[in-house]
């Protein structure tokens, strides 16, 4: 076990919408020994980060989460915010580096948030997959109960983990052709596929005025995992899952690839509750069938 | 004594009076902005500046006592069209109050509802927790809103939090509570006509007669 103790930022449509999400994030952190403090009275955290760089009132959201996450960490002896949420954690990590790099706007942040302690940018503001990564895959691989052989997967990254890319930046890893949810699956024994479409765009918020966009380009990233006969497409991000399977329901079942979070397939190899839908989990097994360790 | 300006014209007052006294104090008659005088229905809703300072503060006029160099000024009315809905045809979830609210989506977390509050909400977290999916922490937050509408005023996103919350609180109650017993049983006896003839004969008193029983009334201990 590893036993250690880290900030956790939930996020709202993470919370409202895909709570399979988090159960099964909370299902591996288990078996790894790693217990998640949620940040107390996080707000929302603006959803889209501000491309004004003046425009400081878009990021009190932000800033409130971190003086809370400040606050809690200071108790429990952490400085590490972990979020799951590809666009809470775009949104905050990027916040926190203008509050870190820019002097002026911290000081002006905490001149107008004059109900609660002054933020002091010492927070490391890291996604779940870089937490995952800096524990060691090998440890995965050490607690997994069910080997992942013979599986295919699509990793996806979308955008919010990807960009915008600068040194000690926002991407989890290089921008052009990441491979750390590769490792990952792969130290789980799965088969990663040849996916080139895993850093694009899904379409993001067009899904809410013009669902056509979404819908074009979504084929194209289903199309891609599928001509590699991927079983499954592993997403990141609330946003991108809801755009993915709105794709998904526009094409032919034959065409379809099912999509669920890389919570959920990790879970299924610790041997943990994966919070899949039953057909879906049932598929897997079939695939990996026979390779149960345990 | 205390020198206080009510828009804009300075008035020299006891100290101890309240915001709401002084004005009367002074001369001024309420016609309205002036309710329960007890701190209950948010009708006296106050803003007001001190010297030497930014902020900008809000209470009820019924319950600040005045300060030396209080700037006051009451708003008689909050502009507002209460949505409606049907709570019968509604879920207990905070998806529901945001479809009836979609403003409450553009919270910025600035907090300066909470600052407006004269009942010490944390009216910020309560929108908060709308969006994180706490409706329980929502309605728990929010259970001594008078409506008075100071949130809504200062809120750069226009959100009218009073409104948000008493959706809330009636889909909580609704849903989330179990019925009081006492209560389903009064309803009950109300709509069996239980006291019927007592109200009539009431209806029906001459004034002297009634203001004489009024003085009799039992009061609460």
């Amino acid at each position: 076990m590893i036993a250690m103790e880290v900030l956790y930022y939930p996020g709202c449509s993470l919370r409202n919408t895909y709570p399979e999400f988090e159960k099964s994030t909370y299902e591996i952190c288990g078996k790894l020994g790693i217990e998640l403090v949620e940040i107390p009275e996080w707000s929302c955290c603006g959803v889209v980060p501000s491309l004004a760089t003046d425009n400081v009132m878009r990021h009190l959201g932000a800033v409130r989460s971190l003086i809370n996450a400040q606050e809690k960490g200071r108790e429990i002896g952490t400085n590490v915010v972990t979020i799951l949420c590809s666009m809470c954690y775009n949104v905050l990590k990027r916040v926190n580096l203008i509050l870190k790099e820019e002097p002026d706007m911290l000081e002006n942040v905490n001149n107008f948030i004059d109900d609660q302690p002054n933020y002091v940018p010492e927070l490391r503001v890291i996604h779940f997959l870089t937490l995952l990564k800096e524990i060691g895959f090998e440890k995965l691989e050490e607690k997994a109960k069910k080997s992942l052989e013979n599986l295919k997967v699509a990793p996806y990254y979308g955008c919010a983990l990807l960009r915008p890319n600068r040194p000690e930046g926002v991407s989890i890893d290089n921008p052009d052709n990441p491979v750390l949810i590769e490792s990952l699956v792969r130290s789980l024994g799965a088969d990663p596929v040849h996916f080139p479409f895993k850093g694009e765009c899904c379409g993001n918020y067009h899904i809410v005025l013009e669902p056509g966009i979404v819908e074009m380009r979504t084929r194209k990233i289903i199309s891609s995992a599928k001509s590699e006969k991927a079983d499954l497409i592993l997403s990141p991000c609330p946003l991108c899952t809801y755009n993915l399977g709105h794709g998904n329901e526009r094409l032919d079942k034959s065409e379809q690839v099912p999509v669920v979070f890389f919570t959920q397939l990790l879970a299924l190899a610790l041997g943990a509750k994966s919070y899949l839908p039953t057909e879906i989990e049932d598929q897997i097994l079939k695939k990996i069938g026979g390779k149960k360790s345990d | 004594m205390a020198t206080i300006y009510i828009m804009g014209k300075a008035y020299r007052v006891p100290n101890t009076l309240t915001i709401m006294k002084a004005i009367e104090y002074v001369g001024y008659r309420f016609i309205r902005s002036c309710g329960c005088r007890g701190g209950f229905c948010g009708a006296c809703t106050t803003f007001y500046r001190v010297k030497n300072n930014y902020k900008l503060h809000v209470d009820l006029a019924c319950q600040k006592r005045v300060e030396d160099g209080m700037y006051i000024v009451q708003l008689p009315f909050i502009p507002a069209e209460k949505p409606k809905w049907e709570l019968d045809k509604m879920k207990p979830t905070t998806d529901e109050v945001i479809r009836v609210f979609p403003e409450i989506t553009r919270c910025l977390s600035c907090n300066v509802c909470t600052q407006a509050c004269p009942q010490d909400i944390e009216v910020m977290r309560a929108i908060q927790a709308l969006r994180r999916g706490d409706l329980q922490d929502a309605v728990n937050l929010t259970f001594d809103c008078i409506s008075c509408g100071a949130c809504s005023i200062r809120c750069p996103a226009e959100i009218t939090q009073y409104q948000v919350f008493q959706l809330t609180r009636r889909l909580y109650g609704k849903y989330e509570t179990t019925p009081a017993k006492h209560l389903m049983e009064r309803v009950k006896e109300i709509e069996e006509g239980s006291f019927h003839d007592e109200v009539s004969k009431l209806i029906d008193m001459d004034v002297e007669e009634l203001k004489e029983l009024y003085k009799k009334r039992e009061i609460e201990k």
